[in-house]
């Protein structure tokens, strides 16, 4: 199971590959800014997850910045964010009623 | 330059070297983009590079609270059982710095190594807390500022012995390139 900014991380690679900037962008977005990180930040967090299989680098578009490296999620990587989606689903489909039935 | 950029390029320079090789043009690169976007104001640029200045502090700090934890342990026992001995106790003090500085410069470069022992440092000083509550009196306070100038430099000492052990080649290669630096200019000239 991988922390809240790892699994933006795959979030924000789930439509293809990004660049460092677009993720983070992504990653802000996606977290309706509770998660920003610095470039520092997003990159050790990064090399964990290339470390851990769950992501890889790729070759940028054509055309694209030759200094800009791209990253793609592997099959590990969609996996792992499915199962993190699933548990969510979980959580709020079990939660959701209760907080309901606590408002009323 | 914008100034922003310059302060990044210290903070990038100062992250281990292997992250920096691997990732440096690119960190410069992403602070470079946040400059240009519109959508991002300044001071969030600002706030981005303060948490990869926490980022940076992370692994040090944590090493030298624990470093520090263990000292504070050490000379606990010694107080409480007696085990460690006064001179075992203090043989492992010394350890525990040569270490601390050892393993900090051999993770993430010399200067931070010895910050995480200055960390240490600060954390087992609690130690001259302990004695007060154990009761010891000192004589007078030139004795107590004396006694912890002299613990600071050992203990500072021995950090910087540690993290130039773990960064011998490193400390080598500098001075050689420096010598040879100054000699070409010393022979041009």
């Amino acid at each position: 199971m991988v922390t809240p900014p790892l699994f933006y991380i795959l979030l924000a690679l789930r439509d293809g590959e990004r660049h460092g900037y677009e993720i983070l962008k992504d990653v802000q977005a996606g977290s309706l800014g509770k998660i920003r990180l610095g470039p520092a930040t997003l990159y050790t967090s990064l090399k964990r997850l290339l470390d851990a299989g769950f992501v890889q680098e790729v070759a940028g578009p054509r055309g694209s910045d030759s200094r800009r490296r791209y990253y793609r999620l592997t099959s590990g990587g969609r996996r792992e964010l499915s199962e993190g989606l699933d548990r969510m689903q979980r959580v709020l489909s079990i939660a959701r009623p209760r907080a309901l039935r606590a408002g009323s | 330059m914008r100034w922003e950029e310059r302060v990044y390029a210290v903070i990038v320079g100062l992250h281990p070297r292997a992250f920096r090789t691997e990732y440096g043009q690119e960190m410069k690169l992403m602070l470079n983009d946040m400059l240009k976007d519109p959508e991002t104001p300044r001071w969030r640029v600002w706030l981005a590079m303060l948490d990869d200045i926490g980022n940076l502090m992370a692994g040090g700090v944590r090493r030298g609270v624990l470093f520090g934890i263990i000292v504070l342990a050490i000379w606990f026992l010694h107080r409480a059982t007696g085990l460690p001995t006064g001179g075992q106790s203090i043989a492992l003090i010394a350890m525990s710095y040569l270490a601390v500085g050892f393993v900090g410069a051999r993770r993430s470069g010399f200067l931070r190594g010895v910050g995480t022992g200055v960390i240490a440092g600060l954390i087992s000083s609690l130690v001259f807390v302990g004695e007060e509550v154990y009761g010891h009196r000192w004589a007078e306070s030139r004795e107590f500022v004396g006694i912890l100038l002299i613990s600071t430099a050992e203990g500072l000492s021995l950090v910087l012995f540690g993290a130039t052990i773990a960064r011998f080649g490193d400390i080598q290669r500098r001075v050689m390139r420096s010598a040879r630096a100054f000699g070409t200019a010393w022979i041009a000239s």
